[in-house]
């Protein structure tokens, strides 16, 4: 699905990720922890085309693309998707007419019909039922006034209507309370399938109590330091980063 | 000192002759007009008024005044607001046609022409009143609205202002008197279009009188030809506890420029000026307000937003003065502005002058581009760069439209919005 290689990136004059390699297979489940500013969030924003980050070496490759050939929305089209950490406030924009206008593009990337108000209106109902969000949100402005925790549940509602192959969650955990936690791993793991891969990025061991990964690395200082199953993450909410940190200094000594 | 030929004002003399009223006492009022006006002339930019908007393009036309005209309902049927339930006056080249409007008013609705036209301006720190001279001396078919005291109406009255091209532009100065009785609630729609590319001067006066405890609010769509020259001027005198709501969204010209001036008079008094400047290509548009607090408790709040595309060019200067003793007052102003060119330009300046000490007033002028951060979340969605783009713009417009309470003229304004903006068909589907 996902093949990242050797990738370094920088942002201005700051080198943010300095070699990583990941990668990702049909309908794994992948967590990414680290401590702040480890570049978790720039590989995420970067893998969906944010173009603040300057490649500087490596390659990635998705459903055997070069996808930093590929702009932002035709990655999107492809079939990834990033649920922001920081969702975006679009006073003015309706929310159901983004998300109409949104699928509609991939349909038509694909070859499918697009579909019509009725269509999309069954789809999209359907869909808020499973994220608990009333129809209020259909005639609000994109995230306009939402509090934290609608604005990550309408993250993964448009996850749920786009069914992307890919889907990267930055820190969708974080602001949340133990309830919205839980209707929002709830979303995603009904997107769980063998087709569709997930990568999440958190601070916590808490959201992986929820969404339980395949695979969990630890990211630090621009590179993946550790890879383990999710045991490592109860590790690491056991004992912090600070042993990993140490290890994987060693090993590079050795 | 005037920036234009003397060709051009012996111009407007000769078309004087032939267009002023025949009786001599208001002949005798228009003349006086004129001659004040040819006295001094356009305002040019050493006027502080004036300072950023040059009136050289439009002082070296000639323009005529128009032969009666007449419109085909196909014709009409393009210019006008549609789904909008309304009353309705049509003006083409600034005559009154009454084969188009509507000749039965709601009770408590009264419209008469207005013959006696004075081109006092009420504003004393104003001693350029140039366009108002202008409108005194040419103003034909001039409108004297009344709406009786304790009435409310439910329809607006909806005043469509066309303009076409003649052989050589014309100039078209429509004039409007609106009195709202003590208590009375009105909407007054202006629509202002062209019905081709015409490089016509329209240059409007209204006059707006608020009794205690009315409220009007006022909507103006200046939609016209990106080749005309569009000025207005907007008088406001308002009474103890009205309230005057102005909507207002420029969109056409070469050049246009919004005089809005208020006086709260009476405690009580509310004021709510919204604008939106949307412009491209070369155009020029330059919005000044002013508002007098001149009685204690009264209220004004000003959101001015303008769009520039382009090489285009925008001004705006919201001046309010508070008046000795006008204690107790509120007045507020935001001017925000979007520059989607490095070659487009804003001038924008707050200017307050208080002369009371228990005030509450704030102001805040905003330039920037459009956000980076909203624009990758739209991409990141699939959607396309020039419909991410449109639909940014069009967001930052609505911000001002969204104010608009009548659901039938925030849509219409929103159509003409969408219609504007680089890439409008794809934008449809959302608004």
């Amino acid at each position: 699905m996902l093949k990242i290689d050797n990738l370094q990136a920088r942002v201005e004059d700051r080198d943010i990720l300095k070699g990583l390699s990941l990668e990702i297979g049909k309908g794994e489940v992948h967590a990414i922890m680290g401590p702040n500013g480890s570049g978790k969030s720039t590989l995420v924003q970067l893998l969906a085309g944010r173009d603040d980050y300057q490649v500087t070496g490596g390659t990635v490759s998705f459903m055997d693309k070069d996808l930093l050939e590929l702009d932002p929305e035709e990655r999107a089209r492809e079939g990834l998707f990033l649920a922001f950490q920081y969702p975006v406030e679009i006073p003015g924009v309706n929310n159901t007419y983004l998300l109409k206008a949104s699928l509609n593009a991939m349909r038509k990337h694909r070859g499918e019909t697009e579909l019509d108000a009725v269509e999309f209106l069954a789809l999209i109902r359907d869909k808020m039922k499973l994220m608990q969000m009333d129809s209020s949100f259909l005639n609000r402005g994109v995230n306009e006034g939402f509090s934290g925790g609608e604005k990550k549940r309408n993250e993964i509602l448009q996850m749920a209507v786009l069914e992307p192959k890919l889907a990267l969650l930055d820190e969708t955990d974080s602001g949340l309370d133990i309830d919205a936690l839980k209707i929002v791993a709830a979303g995603v793991n009904s997107l769980r399938d063998s087709e569709r891969s997930i990568v999440m990025v958190t601070h916590y061991q808490r959201l992986l109590d929820y969404i339980e990964p395949d695979f969990v690395h630890v990211l630090s200082d621009g590179k993946i330091i550790r890879s383990g199953d999710k045991s490592l993450a109860l590790e690491l909410e056991r004992r912090g980063y600070d042993w990993v940190l140490k290890e994987a200094l060693e090993e590079a000594k050795a | 000192m005037s920036a234009h030929p003397a060709e051009a004002l012996q111009g407007l003399r000769d078309t004087f002759v032939g267009s002023a009223p025949s009786d001599p006492v208001l002949r005798g009022q228009r003349e006086h007009a004129l001659e004040r006006f040819l006295e001094r002339g356009f305002p040019g930019t050493r006027e502080e008024k004036w300072r950023y908007t040059n009136l050289r393009a439009l002082t070296r036309r000639q323009f005529i005044t128009a032969p009666d005209g007449s419109l085909s309902g196909e014709q009409l049927a393009s210019c006008r607001l549609d789904d909008l339930d309304c009353h309705t006056l049509v003006f083409l080249n600034g005559r009154l046609l009454t084969e188009h409007s509507d000749s039965s008013l709601p009770a408590g609705l009264r419209i008469s022409s207005l013959e006696a036209l004075d081109s006092e301006d009420e504003n004393e720190e104003d001693a350029r009143p140039a366009f108002r001279e202008l409108n005194t001396a040419f103003a034909r078919d001039a409108q004297l609205i009344e709406v009786d005291a304790d009435t409310a109406l439910a329809k607006p009255l909806y005043l469509l202002f066309i303009s076409a091209r003649e052989e050589l532009p014309v100039m078209v100065h429509p004039r409007i008197e609106l009195v709202a009785g003590s208590n009375s609630r009105f909407s007054l729609v202006e629509h202002h279009v062209s019905l081709d590319l015409d490089e016509n001067l329209v240059n409007t006066v209204t006059d707006i009188n608020l009794a205690a405890g009315a409220r009007l609010t006022h909507t103006r769509i200046q939609d016209a030809s990106n080749k005309s020259f569009q000025i207005c001027r907007v008088y406001v005198e308002q009474a103890r506890d009205s309230h005057y709501i102005n909507h207002h969204i420029c969109l056409g010209s070469a050049l246009a420029r919004m005089d809005i001036d208020v006086s709260l008079r009476e405690k009580g008094a509310e004021t709510e000026l919204n604008g939106l400047m949307l412009g491209k290509g070369r155009q020029h548009m330059d919005t000044h307000t002013q508002v007098d607090h001149l009685a204690p408790h009264t209220l004004s709040r000003e959101v001015y937003r303008c769009i520039l595309d382009e090489k285009s060019r925008g001004v705006f200067n919201g001046k309010v003065v508070v008046h000795k003793d006008a204690q107790k007052i509120e007045a507020h102003q935001a001017s925000n502005n979007l520059l989607l060119s490095e070659h487009a330009e804003i001038d924008t300046k707050p200017e307050l002058e208080i002369y009371a000490d228990d005030v509450k007033c704030s102001h805040g002028a905003t330039v920037g581009q459009l956000d980076r951060n909203a624009m990758f979340y739209l991409l990141s969605r699939g959607i396309d760069r020039e419909t991410a783009r449109g639909l940014l713009v069009f967001a930052f417009a609505d911000e001002v439209v969204a104010k608009v309470a009548e659901s039938g003229i925030r849509r219409a304004m929103e159509k003409r919005i969408v219609g504007r903006l680089p890439d409008g068909d794809m934008l449809r589907e959302f608004v």
